[in-house]
């Protein structure tokens, strides 16, 4: 009877253990089945569902009496990175420590756990599993930059500084990436430590300002590089190193040198020829022809009220055409000038007197033998004053006395000029009036004239982003006062029209000018022309 | 008397044919708030099970909803302020649904009208502007009258602009879908006024997945906790969202060591970034999409890229999504019905202001954050810190002192808008003068010396936008 008794005892003992055991085999598969359906959750990007998925594993896997503590630290690590994805931070902590509580460390769970914590703030818990990412060799250089990161915003900024220096110890290859921005960042280290001391200009030129420098050097063109040289700029604006702003809070010109070359080719359609400053011949006979000009500039400030800059332009023009009407007008310039600007406020706003010296040397195939002799020089000083009367643009006025000399005795000149300018802004174009009176005497009297011109030009913003156009107007009253019986009083009007496109610092443009002058004397002074050209230039 | 019978019975054929009832196409399924059904100016307030006539116009109230299936079992669900019309829907030629304003979202079955060509589309729904080609898919459509919106859930759908809204032929429309853009799976598409299609790209995950679990347009502004916005990015200022994504190599690897080997990654659709050449605008993937006016919303800069999905997770700053899909701007970010971004700003008096901001460009670049800020100081601080003479005149333009130009005064009410790498930047609000060409009109200069008389008239060389 015992023997019965202890066989059903047993039986019933080995019953439940056995179905106790199937019944964690079944929670345990079914729980890898769950896991695999949140496993292909997650890498189709559903990563809430995939969540959802992942607490009814470890529902499923935590009714067994055995739990399997690898597939509940899988199932954690799971939450942790799908948490991240969804920058649910606190949640991805607690999946992360929860799977290394167990004892489950796959490799790129430190960093993944550092993220969510950096993202937390907790900075120093993040270089903890920084540092441990390192040790796997988990994204090595990235987890350094962490490391030294954190440690700068925990205010370890010498820690940190090391850190970023120990990066090249890394390899290059990983390293490479993330150059640039280590640079800047131990340029930011820089920045803090010496910006409490009192000379702290002295430090950020000779310290701070070349390590973003090395920064830019490693990729001039990236994201990051655009941001460093905001920062350069800011840093020169705050500690003056850098003259941006005059003391009418007139901007200074950055950079302070101007280059510019230009080439034209263009119909002309008929060649005029001009001795000397008040007459003209026409040659009624057109051309083509080349342009080139260029023009260098720089300009320097003394302290924040004074600046004066020396110029040098030189032009040829060649005419295609080669006939002797023509190609005496072949003809080369040389006008080296000097420009220089005092600056103050007037009616609160910028305002300045400005002092300028044009000296101008003209080569002219004057004797049609193809060859290029001297045509004219010309001294020319000019005092102005520019200030801003009106809300909407400056008002420049101007004299200006030019002593013109030719190869012509005979032609030889004085002109006194007086000029005013004004601007007027439209938002996204601008209008510009100038209007000014020449008085010329010539030293054969017979040629000298009383002049006004008045000029108008519209320079509009950019048409439908494809060119900027310009138009303009202008219209020349001439009194040849010795000659007006034969002359009378000559007028010449000239519209004119171009049509920009800029591709970065080259830009190209349609120009296209109509002249035409009326005289009493049809036969030498009345005319007209057209030119037509293409330019490409070049800003420096 | 032959010809006097043939005559009537041709008429009575014509006229049968002629007034013969419209053809009941789709059952009111499900209906929430108020649908109104209009055909042959009979204008019915819907009731679940009721039938829509082919012809008919749908139109739903605010915060109402009506899901149809269509005799071929296709369904349409019509979300809120809606309105379409079933503009041809009989079964011997490929449907054609206009929606005038509102959204759709269709599960099409791939046996309707049993099309064998699967290049071939199977319904269009054409908008004011956009036509869309189904091919049997799980898709949503969206349009204010002046944006169209789509994105793909499953299948496959050919999206383009529409010269012209009035067509009906399926085979113009067939041609102008098949010169647009084709899209797959978690792929968006916005055709606007002036523009061809954007290039399809990934929708931000979240966003996705919520659209796809709210086919009835349940309502649900609420930001879950998991949605909410992160106040920092997980990418440290100075490296780029690339820089630091991890793969999920790693983990597929453990997940095959206990469970079933995990699926494939998902199809990416080309780079993560986004790119402009010429027309073609590919917006960055992972960008929002606000369903209700097609506003595009790129990832901030800072934002971490997920190499798992091919997209970038949006940084602070970016916005988020709420639980019913729907995109939530940050705080002080409001989007109007007409598609304008507003932001909230506060005058130096304190005073609080709506203003229009430009839209940030889709395919803008998810570049590094660093702070390019420094201290301020003022200019006579500036002058006693540094070398330079402290100024007399007016205050300089610069970053640190001008009311003008301080983003703390211009930035909307709590919203992250001035800082580095913010895509809604309220400094640009009136800051798009084109300064005046001053000295690129050079009028200090001589007058040029040109070839003839024209060098003697005072004219000078107007040399606009390049000068010293």
């Amino acid at each position: 009877m015992m023997k019965i008794y202890y066989i059903l005892i047993v039986g019933l003992v080995w019953c439940s253990l056995s179905f106790s055991q199937t019944e964690t085999d079944l929670n345990e598969v079914s729980g890898k089945a769950q896991l695999a359906v949140a496993s292909k959750l997650y890498l189709q990007g559903r990563y809430e569902s995939a969540v959802t998925e992942l607490d009814r594993v470890q529902k499923t896997i935590g009714e067994s009496d055995k739990p399997d503590q690898k597939l509940l630290a899988l199932v954690a690590y799971l939450k942790g990175m799908s948490n991240n994805r969804l920058q649910d931070y606190p949640e991805a902590i607690i999946g992360f420590s929860r799977a290394l509580d167990l004892g489950y460390s796959p490799k790129d769970i430190n960093y993944e756990f550092g993220q969510a914590l950096y993202a937390s703030e907790k900075h120093k818990e993040a270089r903890i599993q920084f540092r441990e990412s390192l040790r796997k060799k988990f994204k090595p250089a990235v987890s350094l930059y962490y490391i030294a990161f954190t440690t700068k915003e925990l205010g370890e900024k010498e820690k940190a500084l090391t850190f970023f220096k120990s990066m090249d110890k890394l390899p290059s290859e990983e390293v490479k990436p993330l150059k640039q921005a280590v640079e800047f960042q131990i340029g930011d280290i820089y920045l803090e430590q010496v910006e409490k001391h009192k000379d702290a200009f002295r430090a950020v030129e000779k310290f701070v300002i070349p390590q973003y420098e090395k920064a830019l050097d490693v990729e001039k063109d990236s994201a990051l590089a655009a941001q460093i040289k905001e920062k350069i700029v800011a840093l020169q604006r705050k500690y003056d190193l850098v003259l941006f702003n005059l003391r009418n809070g007139r901007p200074t010109l950055i950079p302070a040198y101007f280059i510019r070359a230009a080439e034209e080719i263009g119909i002309d359609t008929n060649v005029t020829f001009s001795p000397n400053e008040t007459t003209v011949k026409k040659s009624k006979q057109a051309s083509t022809f080349s342009k080139t000009d260029f023009i260098g500039k720089y300009t320097f400030y003394h302290r924040d009220y004074f600046s004066i800059a020396p110029e040098f332009r030189f032009n040829n023009v060649y005419y295609f055409n080669r006939v002797k009407e023509i190609y005496r007008n072949d003809n080369q310039l040389y006008a080296p000038a000097l420009r220089s600007s005092y600056e103050y406020s007037l009616f609160n706003k910028p305002a300045a007197t400005l002092l300028d010296y044009d000296y101008n040397q003209a080569l002219r195939d004057v004797n049609a033998q193809e060859k290029l002799d001297f045509s004219s020089r010309s001294h020319t000083f000019m005092l102005g004053e520019r200030f801003n009367f009106f809300q909407s643009g400056e008002t420049i006025f101007r004299v200006r006395h030019r002593t013109f000399n030719s190869y012509l005795n005979s032609q030889n000149a004085q002109t006194w000029s007086l000029v005013a300018e004004q601007f007027k802004s439209l938002g996204t174009s601008t209008l510009l009036f100038y209007l000014s009176m020449d008085r010329a005497r010539v030293s054969d009297e017979f040629f000298n004239t009383n002049a006004m011109t008045f000029r108008t030009d519209w320079i509009m913003g950019q048409y439908k982003t494809w060119f900027s156009p310009s138009v303009g107007f202008s219209m020349t009253r001439t009194d040849p006062i010795n000659n007006r019986t034969a002359r009378g009083q000559e007028t010449q009007i000239s519209p004119n029209l171009r049509l920009y496109k800029s591709f970065g610092r080259i830009r190209g443009a349609f120009k296209y000018d109509y002249m035409r002058n009326f005289s009493r004397d049809e036969a030498s002074f009345a005319y007209k022309k057209q030119t037509y050209g293409l330019e490409l230039e070049y800003i420096f | 008397m032959m010809r006097i019978i043939l005559s009537v019975s041709v008429l009575t054929l014509f006229v049968s044919s002629a007034f013969a009832a419209p053809k009941k196409v789709a059952v009111v399924k499900l209906l929430r708030g108020i649908a109104n059904a209009t055909s042959i100016g009979k204008s019915v307030t819907l009731k679940t099970e009721d039938w829509v006539e082919d012809g008919s116009v749908v139109k739903t109230e605010e915060k109402s909803f009506v899901k149809l299936v269509f005799l071929d079992k296709s369904t349409m669900n019509i979300g809120p302020n809606s309105e379409m019309k079933i503009e041809k829907f009989n079964g011997k030629d490929s449907g054609v649904i206009d929606l005038v304003k509102g959204k759709i979202r269709s599960q099409v079955t791939k046996d309707y009208l049993q099309i064998q060509d699967k290049d071939k589309s199977k319904l269009f729904i054409k908008t004011k502007n956009a036509v869309m080609g189904v091919r049997g898919t799980d898709f949503m459509i969206s349009t204010n009258g002046i944006n169209t919106s789509t994105v793909l859930f499953e299948g496959e759908v050919v999206f383009n602009n529409l010269p012209d809204p009035g067509t009906t032929n399926t085979s113009s429309l067939e041609q102008t879908v098949n010169a647009g853009v084709r899209m797959v799976p978690g792929e968006f598409s916005v055709v606007d006024a002036q523009s061809p299609p954007t290039v399809p790209s990934l929708l931000n995950v979240q966003q996705l997945e919520k659209l796809e679990k709210n086919p009835n347009f349940a309502s649900d502004s609420r930001t879950p906790a998991s949605a909410s916005e992160a106040s920092k990015s997980v990418v440290p200022p100075g490296l780029s969202g690339a820089a630091v994504s991890n793969t999920s190599d790693t983990l597929k690897t453990e997940v095959a060591a206990i469970a079933e080997a995990p699926a494939p990654v998902i199809a990416s659709s080309g780079p993560a970034n986004g790119f402009v050449i010429g027309d073609s605008v590919k917006p960055t993937n992972g960008s929002f999409v606000d369903i209700n006016t097609g506003v595009i919303i790129p990832p901030a800069p800072g934002s971490v890229l997920d190499s798992n999905t091919n997209t970038y997770i949006p940084a602070p700053g970016s916005g988020t999504v709420a639980s019913d899909g729907s995109y939530v701007p940050p705080a002080g970010v409001t989007i109007t019905p007409q598609g304008q971004l507003m932001v909230t700003v506060v005058d130096a008096n304190g005073a609080q202001s709506q203003k229009e901001v430009p839209k940030p460009s889709p395919a803008g670049a998810v570049g590094p954050v660093v702070n390019t800020s420094v201290t301020a100081v003022t200019p006579a601080q500036s002058g006693d810190a540094g070398r330079g003479p402290a100024s007399t005149g007016p205050a300089p333009v610069n970053n640190f002192t001008t009311a003008a130009t301080n983003p703390a005064l211009n930035n909307p009410v709590g919203a992250p808008v001035a800082g580095p790498g913010s895509i809604f930047n309220a400094g640009q609000v009136g800051n798009t003068q084109i300064a005046p060409p001053s000295a690129s009109a050079n009028p200090t200069s001589e007058p040029a010396v040109t070839s003839g008389a024209a060098a003697t008239n005072g004219a000078y060389t107007i040399n606009v936008n390049h000068s010293p």
